[in-house]
């Protein structure tokens, strides 16, 4: 498929997409749905602990809103960080409007899970689920701010300065968060630490 | 000192301490100590392999039907707006499109008028009028025209009684035809004039060529 210019639209970049866009261009509004659709969605999954209900309807207000904020676009900025600015206020909002944040993380105790063996060495007992539920409950007991950090990091693959773009503070700033973070999980994951040998 | 550094976290989201260089361990105890390192390692490791760099949801399809009526309804308005009836065109690709049209159609127009005619070239032997005389005649062509079938026979009726009546005269006129189609022919009238005694036709051109009007294509008549 071609665009107006004759470029093909899966070639062309975000910010000539969104232009396009702007003129009612609907293919081009496909393709940038097509391009960030299930990444966004993996987002709010994370971010409004793993409810897919919810994650699809964020998914839909948020292109809502690029439709209906497109005019105000500045085209001499990235799309991706305009996207998930938006998307990180929509959460924000979200956590400030739900009073209590809590995560399922299931109804099997864990220290029963975890006593079953001397130690659950990643290396040996790599349960990605388990895992994922752990992480995800707690990175929900931190600051918003930390977790969001995270996640942008090394779950949606944003670069330091994009990070830094979307949470509006200094790169500094954010290496400063990821780092705190990592350490803290690393505490809280303990049973994952080989050096963390039962007796 | 800037203890994370994006150094440091390249080398944690690679090997396992045991497998790097010396000047790599080297590095990462400056800033912190083997057992950090291996935690952190792992924490990130298994978060990077647990989520991979796809991901594994997808949205529902439904969503993409409701963003496109929104879009819709947000940037494409009426051309005309009936009771019963309604065309919605977005209004800024609708005036590129009636633009790209006037030219298009314009740029045809210039094109078709400025193609060549097909041209018939009209192979008609030197007309030897009263063979005793010697006399050779040069074709001319003195019209084209494009005539009904009616008007046709009425000519050649009428003509046919001139001659008839005007059968001395040297000048005479004699027609080729060339049909496209039934309803319409094209009619090539040609002059014979006489050009001398004992002229060999071969100094003469070998035929004619006339223009013939676009409407008349594929010709291929001698």
């Amino acid at each position: 498929m071609f665009s107006i210019n004759g470029k093909k639209y899966n070639k062309s970049s975000d910010e000539e997409l969104m232009l396009l866009i702007i003129q009612g261009n609907h293919r081009a509004f496909e393709e940038l749905y097509k391009r960030y659709s299930k990444n966004m969605l993996y987002f709010f999954y994370q971010r409004l602990q793993q409810n897919n209900e919810k994650s699809q309807d964020f998914l839909q207000d948020l292109f809502l809103k690029v439709i209906e904020k497109a005019n105000r676009f500045d085209s001499s900025k990235k799309f991706k960080i305009w996207l998930y600015t938006m998307a990180a206020n929509m959460c924000k909002n979200e956590y400030r409007r739900v009073e209590v944040r809590g995560v399922q993380v299931g109804d099997f105790d864990f220290n029963e899970l975890f006593q079953e063996s001397s130690t659950a060495h990643l290396a040996d007992k790599f349960d990605k689920n388990l895992f994922t539920r752990l992480l995800t409950n707690e990175l929900s007991k931190l600051d918003e701010n930390h977790s969001l950090t995270f996640e942008l990091r090394y779950i949606n693959h944003l670069s330091i300065n994009e990070i830094s773009t979307v949470m509006e503070c200094s790169e500094g700033t954010v290496k400063s968060r990821l780092f705190y973070t990592i350490r803290k999980l690393s505490h809280k994951l303990e049973m994952f630490n080989p050096y963390n040998e039962a007796n | 000192m800037e203890i994370f550094n994006l150094e440091l976290e390249r080398l944690l989201k690679g090997k396992p301490f045991i497998d790097l260089t010396g000047s790599d361990k080297e590095y990462i105890l400056k800033h912190i100590s083997e057992e950090e390192y291996t935690r952190y390692h792992l924490i990130l490791k298994a978060t990077i392999e647990t989520y991979g760099t796809t991901s594994p949801l997808k949205p529902k399809a439904s969503i993409e039907k409701n963003l496109k009526k929104a879009f819709n309804a947000k940037y494409k308005k009426p051309l005309f707006n009936l009771d019963l009836l309604q065309f919605k065109l977005p209004q800024l690709s609708t005036a590129k499109m009636i633009l790209a049209s006037t030219c298009l159609l314009f740029m045809a127009y210039f094109i078709f008028i400025s193609l060549p005619s097909p041209k018939v070239i009209v192979q008609v032997k030197s007309i030897k009028k009263h063979e005793e005389q010697n006399k050779t005649y040069h074709p001319n062509i003195v019209s084209i025209e494009e005539k009904q079938p009616v008007t046709i026979r009425k000519e050649r009726a009428e003509k046919s009684i001139n001659h008839q009546q005007k059968n001395t005269k040297i000048k005479r006129k004699d027609e080729n035809t060339v049909s496209n189609n039934d309803t319409t022919l094209l009619c090539l009238t040609i002059d014979a004039e006489p050009i001398g005694l004992n002229v060999n036709p071969e100094d003469y051109e070998p035929g004619l060529t006339a223009n013939i009007p676009p409407s008349f294509n594929n010709l291929n008549r001698d």
